[in-house]
C-alpha cells in the first residue's frame, strides 16, 4: 500500500464499530439465504436419487378401498411386465401383557414388499434378514418398530392381539425404505401379513384404511411412459397426486410415480422451505436497510473530509474506489461467513428432514451455481448500495460542510428503490410467483411511504402543539423534533421495519400458539378421543363409558358438485385459489343443537319443519371454498347420492378437541348413510384415562383411542420447532434493530453536541440539557415503537384475513417487553449521563 | 495512486497573466425562483501576485473560490488556467491541476482528524505524486514551529497552531497559487497576527501568487490588489 493509500484510508475509514455492525447484518442476511438455497437444492438432489425407494416402488395405486376386480384387471392389462405387490396401512389398538393397550400404524404387507428399496429387520439371533422373511417364517409373524421395545416392554415372543388376531413378535425393525404417509403419526409402526388382515376382523368398508398396489419395471424410468395411459385407462380425472386432493367417489384411485414422490416430499417440506425464504426476506430487509443507513450516515460525517480531499486535488473516482473496496471486504468477509454458516445449518436440516424420511446420512450438495448466486447477490448488492450512496460525494454543497437534504432525498429513495427490485429479484429467483412478488413489494413499498408520512406529519403536528405553558427543555426537544431531519427520518424508517418484523412475529408466535398449543386452553378438555367405533358397537359403548363423553356419527363422502355444477365449474366461477379442501375427504355429522362453545354467525339453525336438508357450515371453511347461504351441495356417500342447502355459518372453537366438523347435516338424514362415530371422553386422572383406554381397545379393537395428551404433545413439538424459529427471527430482527438504535443515538450526540455546548454556554444546566435529550429519545421511541406496533397489526390481520385463516391474537407480553425495553435503554443512558461533564 | 502518470501540468504564462477568470457568472436555485451569486466577475491573477478579495458574508466569496479551485462550474465564463478552460478538462485532469497548481487554506483549517499533524502534511504531497514527501514534510513542520508536536493528532493543538499546519500543508506542495479564505477568521488578535506574519514572509519566500478572501480590511492591505465582492458585482 502506497503512503498516499495508507493515509487515505485513515482518512477516510469505516469506523470500526460500523464495519462490524454491517459485517454482522450482512452475515446473517447472507447466513440465512445460503441456508435456504443450499437446503434447496441438496433435497432436490438427494430426493430424487431415493424417491423410489421412498415410494419402495416405481408406480404406486394408492385407494381409500381396497382395488375392485375390474380396476386389478385394467392395470394388468394396461402395463407391460412387472412386478406388483399390495399394502394396507392403518392405525389401530393393540394389546399387550392383558391389559395393557396401545396405538399403533399397522403395515400389512405381501412377501415381495418392497419392490425397491430394503425393508429388513433383526431377529432373534441379532441377524438383519428382510422384514417379509421374518413374516413368512411362521403363521402368526409380526415384526415390530424399534420405538415399540422402548416404550413398553414388548420384545421377542411376545404376543400382540390387534382386533381378533394375536401375533407373536419375531423381529425389531432395523431399516424401513418408505417415510411415513401421515404427516403425524400416531404410533409407532408394526408389520404383519396382509394375508391376516382379515382376521382382524375388521369392517373392510367402515374402517379408515390407505390400500396401495406397488408396481416395479426393471429400471424407474421405464414406468414414464405408463403414468398416464394408467391414470386414463383408470379413469382418474385431472391430474392430483396427494391422497388428500385427490380421490374419493369421483375419483375413488390414484396414480403416482416415483417422481411425483419427489414432488410430493418436496412439497410437504416446503413450508419449511417458504419459512427460511421469508425469513431471509425480513433480513434482507434489515441488514439491507442498516447497511444502507450505517454507510449514509458514515459518509455524512465524512463528507467535510472528502470535500477537504477534494480541495486538495483527489480525484472523486479515488474516493469511491476507496469505498467501493470498503464495502467489498466487508461483504466478502460476511459472504464467506454467512456461506459457512449457511451449509451448516443447511446439513443440520437435512440431516433432521433425513432422519424423518428414513434417509442415511449424507452430506449436502453444494451446487457452484447456488455458491455464485448467493456470492453475487450480496456483493453486487453492497456494491450497488455503496454506488448509490457515493452521490452524495458528487455534490457541491459538501465543501461548505453543509448536509446536501435534497441529494439525501434522492439517495435514500434509490436506496429504497434497489432494496426492493433485490427483494424482488429474491423472490422470483426462489420461484416466488410474479403476482405475489409484486403484492410483497407492493406491501413493503407501502409500508416505507407509509412511515415517511408518518415522520412527516409528525414533525408538522409537533410545529403547531402549543408551547406557552411548556418548560424550556421541553420546548427546544419539541423544537428540534419538528425539524424534518433526513437522519433522524432514515432512522426512523430502519428501526420501524425491525420493530415490525419483531411485532408481527410475535403476535403470529401468539396467534399459532391459541390456534394449535392445548395446553393453552382454560377449557375443560376430554382425555381420549375414539374413533370408528362401528354403529352396532354403540349400544356396549354407552354402556360402558360412565365418564362424560360426546358421540359424534361420522360419514366420510367428497363434495360432488356445488349448485349442480362440476366442481371445475364451480372453482372458476368463485375464483378459487386453493382447492385441496374442495377435492379432499369430507368427513360429515349431525347434531340437533350447537355446542356451548360454538356460535352461529349467519343464517338460521336446522329448523325441522324445514322440507330441505340443511347444511350447517363452519365459517372459516365456508371463507375457503367461498360458499354462500343457499348453496347447495351434492355429496356421494360411498356412492350414495346426497343434497344438501347450506342454512348457517357457524363459528367453532377447534381447541375444545370436541368432536368438531366442517359440516354438520340436520339430523336425522345421515342416518341413512353408512357411518361411524366418534366419541371424546372427559376423565378425572390419568389412571382413569389408562383404564378406559384399556377397556376400550379390548371391547372394540377396530376403534381408535387416542390419547389428547399424547397427540398434542407430538402436535407441539411440530409447533415448537415453527416457534424456535420465529423466536430466532424475531432475535435476529431485534439484534439489527438494537445495533440501528446504538448508533443512531451515537449519531444524534455528535449532531447535537455543538447545540449543547452553546446552550450549557449561554446557562443552561446540564440536567436540563439532558432533559431535552430525554424528551427527544422517549418521542422518538415512542413513535416508532407505537407506528410499527399499528403497522404490525395491520399486516398481521391482512395476513390473516386472507392468506393464514387463524384468529389474530395480540402478544400483549411480548409487546410490553419491547416497548419497556426500548424505553428503559432511553432511561438507562440518561442515568448513564447523570453527573458526567463532557458536554 | 500519485499522478506521475497523468500529464504534469508546465508553468504557463499567458500575456503574464498566469490565472484568468472571465465574465464568471454563478446562479443557484432558489425557493423562488434563480438567485444571480455572481455576475460578469473576472478577475486577473499574474505570477507572484497578491489579490484580495474583500465582501460581507453571502457576497458570494465561497462559491467563486470554488469556481476558482474547479470544483463548481459556473453558469457563464471561464476559468482560464496554464491557457485552458479548466472546466473543458475531465473532473479527474482537474483534480489532478488542484494537486499541483493550487494551495487552499481555510477558516476553520481543516485539517483531517484521523491523521496526525505530519501526516496531514505529507498527505497532499503523495497526492501532488511528490517523492520525498517525509523529508519535505518534515522541513515544513521545522518552518512553522511545529516539529515538537509532528505526531500530535490536530485535536490537541489549539487554533493557531492548527492554521499553522494548514499554511505548512498549503505550501508544502510548492504551488503555483495560494488561495487563503478568512485564514484568521477563526484566531484571537495574538494568533491573528502571528498566522498574518507567517502568511507574509511563507509568500515572500516563495513564488506563489495568493489570493486571499477576506472581510478584514486590514488582512486585505497586505495584499498588492484589493477587490470587493458586493451583490454578486467585483468592485476593484
Amino acid at each position: 500500500m502506497s503512503p498516499l493509500q495508507e493515509k487515505l484510508k485513515k482518512a477516510l475509514q469505516l469506523k470500526q464499530s460500523h464495519q462490524i455492525i454491517i459485517g454482522v447484518a450482512l452475515g446473517l442476511c447472507m447466513t440465512l439465504m445460503s441456508a435456504q438455497r443450499l437446503l434447496n437444492t441438496s433435497l432436490d438432489t438427494s430426493l430424487t436419487r431415493k424417491s423410489a425407494e421412498l415410494l419402495t416402488a416405481d408406480i404406486e395405486i394408492a385407494s381409500t378401498q381396497a382395488l375392485s376386480t375390474k380396476n386389478i384387471d385394467i392395470i394388468s392389462d394396461t402395463l407391460p411386465a412387472h412386478q406388483s405387490s399390495r399394502r394396507q396401512l392403518f392405525s389401530s389398538m393393540i394389546q399387550f401383557y392383558g391389559q395393557q393397550t396401545k396405538l399403533v400404524e399397522i403395515m400389512a404387507i405381501e412377501p415381495n414388499y418392497p419392490l425397491r428399496g430394503q425393508c429388513s429387520a433383526m431377529d432373534t439371533a441379532g441377524n438383519i434378514v428382510p422384514v417379509s422373511t421374518l413374516l413368512s417364517s411362521t403363521q402368526n409373524a409380526i415384526v415390530i418398530g424399534k420405538a415399540l421395545p422402548q416404550i413398553t416392554d414388548i420384545t421377542f415372543g411376545s404376543t400382540i392381539k390387534i382386533g381378533n388376531f394375536t401375533g407373536t413378535v419375531v423381529g425389531i425393525i432395523h431399516q424401513e425404505p418408505d417415510i411415513s404417509i401421515q404427516s403425524l403419526k400416531l404410533g409407532p409402526r408394526i408389520y404383519m401379513a396382509l394375508d391376516n388382515v382379515t382376521a382382524t376382523g375388521f369392517d373392510q368398508q367402515l374402517s379408515r384404511k390407505y390400500h396401495s398396489t406397488f408396481i416395479a419395471f426393471d429400471a424407474p424410468e421405464e414406468s414414464d411412459p405408463w403414468v398416464n395411459p394408467l391414470s386414463n385407462a383408470l379413469g382418474i380425472e385431472g391430474n392430483r397426486k396427494t391422497i388428500q386432493g385427490s380421490y374419493g367417489p369421483s375419483q375413488p384411485i390414484v396414480v403416482r410415480s416415483f417422481r411425483d414422490m419427489n414432488e410430493s416430499v418436496l412439497r410437504g417440506f416446503s413450508s419449511v422451505n417458504q419459512f427460511f425464504l421469508f425469513l431471509s426476506l425480513f433480513i434482507l430487509l434489515l441488514s439491507g436497510t442498516a447497511f444502507g443507513f450505517i454507510i449514509w450516515t458514515t459518509i455524512i460525517q465524512k463528507l467535510p473530509d472528502i470535500g477537504n480531499l477534494r480541495y486538495l486535488g483527489i480525484q472523486i473516482r479515488q474516493i469511491h474506489a476507496f469505498y467501493n473496496s470498503e464495502a467489498l471486504r466487508v461483504a466478502s468477509i460476511a459472504t464467506v461467513l454467512g456461506l459457512i454458516m449457511g451449509a451448516i445449518i443447511a446439513q443440520l436440516c437435512q440431516w433432521f428432514i433425513g432422519t424423518q424420511l428414513n434417509l442415511p446420512f449424507a452430506l449436502i450438495t453444494i451446487h457452484p451455481m447456488d455458491l455464485l448466486f448467493i456470492a453475487g447477490f450480496s456483493i453486487i448488492g453492497i456494491y450497488l448500495m455503496t454506488r448509490c450512496v457515493m452521490k452524495l460525494t458528487t455534490s457541491t454543497r459538501l465543501f461548505d460542510q453543509e448536509q446536501p437534504q435534497r441529494a439525501s432525498l434522492q439517495i435514500i429513495g434509490l436506496m429504497a428503490l434497489l432494496l426492493l427490485g433485490f427483494m424482488a429479484a429474491f423472490l422470483l429467483i426462489n420461484q416466488v410467483s410474479f403476482i405475489q412478488t409484486l403484492g410483497l413489494i407492493g406491501g413493503f413499498f407501502t409500508v416505507f411511504l407509509a412511515l415517511n408520512g408518518i415522520d412527516r406529519l409528525g414533525s408538522r403536528c409537533l410545529k403547531i402543539i402549543p408551547t406557552k405553558n411548556a418548560s424550556l427543555p421541553q420546548r427546544l426537544a419539541i423544537k428540534y423534533l419538528s425539524d424534518g431531519h433526513t437522519l433522524r427520518r432514515m432512522a426512523f424508517i430502519s428501526i420501524c421495519f425491525s420493530l415490525i418484523a419483531m411485532f408481527s412475529m410475535a403476535h403470529y408466535e401468539k396467534s399459532l400458539n391459541h390456534e394449535f398449543n392445548p395446553k393453552n386452553s382454560d377449557k375443560v378438555l376430554p382425555s381420549l378421543f375414539v374413533t370408528d367405533l362401528y354403529n352396532h358397537q354403540l349400544a356396549e359403548f354407552k354402556a360402558m363409558i360412565s365418564q362424560p363423553h360426546k358421540l359424534s356419527p361420522l360419514s366420510r363422502t367428497r363434495i360432488l358438485s356445488i349448485n349442480n355444477q362440476a366442481l371445475a365449474k364451480y372453482v372458476e366461477e368463485r375464483d378459487l385459489s386453493n382447492t385441496t379442501f374442495l377435492y379432499r375427504e369430507q368427513n360429515l355429522s349431525s347434531r340437533d343443537t350447537l355446542y356451548e362453545t360454538e356460535t352461529l354467525d349467519e343464517g338460521e339453525w336446522f329448523d325441522p319443519n324445514n322440507n330441505t336438508i340443511e347444511i350447517s357450515v363452519e365459517e372459516r371453511f365456508a371463507k375457503r371454498l367461498k360458499l354462500r347461504l343457499n348453496d347447495q351441495i351434492q355429496f356421494s356417500i360411498f356412492g350414495l347420492p346426497f343434497t344438501g342447502t347450506i342454512t348457517s355459518f357457524r363459528s367453532v372453537d377447534w381447541s375444545t378437541f370436541d368432536p368438531n366438523f366442517f359440516m354438520l347435516i340436520e339430523p336425522p338424514h345421515l342416518k341413512e348413510f353408512p357411518q361411524t362415530w366418534i366419541s371424546a371422553i372427559y376423565t378425572k386422572s390419568d389412571t382413569e384415562t389408562l383404564d378406559v383406554q384399556a377397556a376400550l381397545a379390548q371391547a372394540f379393537p377396530n376403534a381408535s383411542v387416542i390419547d389428547i395428551q399424547n397427540t398434542s404433545e407430538k402436535v407441539l413439538g411440530f409447533f415448537k420447532t415453527f416457534i424456535v424459529a420465529f423466536k430466532l427471527g424475531a432475535l435476529f430482527s431485534f439484534f439489527i434493530g438494537g445495533c440501528l438504535f446504538l448508533l443512531l443515538g451515537k449519531l444524534y450526540v455528535d449532531i447535537r453536541k455543538e447545540s449543547y455546548n452553546m446552550l450549557f454556554w449561554i446557562g443552561m444546566s446540564q440536567r436540563n440539557i439532558r432533559k431535552i435529550s430525554l424528551i427527544e429519545n422517549l418521542w422518538f421511541t415512542g413513535m416508532t415503537a407505537v407506528s410499527a406496533l399499528i403497522i404490525s397489526l395491520i399486516i398481521v390481520s391482512i395476513l390473516f384475513g386472507t392468506l393464514i385463516p387463524i384468529q389474530l391474537k395480540i402478544n400483549g407480553l411480548a409487546t410490553g417487553i419491547i416497548i419497556t425495553s426500548l424505553i428503559g435503554i432511553v432511561f438507562l443512558e440518561w442515568k448513564l449521563k447523570e453527573g458526567r461533564n463532557d458536554l | 495512486m500519485a499522478h506521475e502518470s497523468l500529464p504534469q501540468f508546465e508553468t504557463f504564462r499567458y500575456n503574464n497573466i498566469m490565472i484568468q477568470l472571465t465574465d464568471i457568472q454563478k446562479n443557484y436555485d432558489g425557493p423562488s425562483g434563480e438567485i444571480e451569486i455572481l455576475t460578469g466577475v473576472s478577475i486577473p491573477i499574474p505570477p507572484k501576485a497578491s489579490i484580495a478579495i474583500t465582501g460581507p458574508s453571502g457576497s458570494g466569496k465561497s462559491t467563486l473560490l470554488r469556481i476558482l479551485a474547479g470544483l463548481e462550474p459556473p453558469t457563464k465564463g471561464r476559468v482560464i488556467v496554464h491557457n485552458q478552460n479548466i472546466y473543458d478538462l475531465t473532473d479527474d485532469d482537474r483534480a489532478t491541476l488542484r494537486s499541483q497548481t493550487f494551495g487552499f487554506i481555510f477558516q476553520s483549517f481543516r485539517l483531517f482528524p484521523a491523521l496526525t499533524v505530519i501526516e496531514n502534511i505529507q498527505l497532499s504531497l503523495d497526492i501532488k505524486g511528490t517523492k520525498n514527501s517525509d523529508t519535505i514534510a518534515h522541513e515544513w513542520m521545522e518552518n512553522v514551529g511545529l516539529a515538537h508536536r509532528k505526531d500530535h493528532l490536530p485535536e490537541t493543538l489549539s487554533g493557531g497552531e492548527q492554521q499553522r499546519v494548514a499554511i505548512a500543508r498549503a505550501l508544502a506542495t510548492n504551488p503555483s497559487v495560494i488561495v487563503a479564505d478568512e485564514p484568521t477568521g477563526n484566531l484571537d488578535k495574538k494568533n491573528s497576527d502571528g498566522i498574518q506574519t507567517m502568511l507574509q514572509s511563507c509568500m515572500e519566500a516563495s513564488n506563489a501568487a495568493l489570493v486571499l478572501v477576506t472581510h478584514d480590511i486590514e488582512l486585505a492591505k497586505i495584499c498588492d490588489t484589493q477587490y470587493e465582492l458586493s451583490n454578486g458585482q467585483l468592485l476593484k
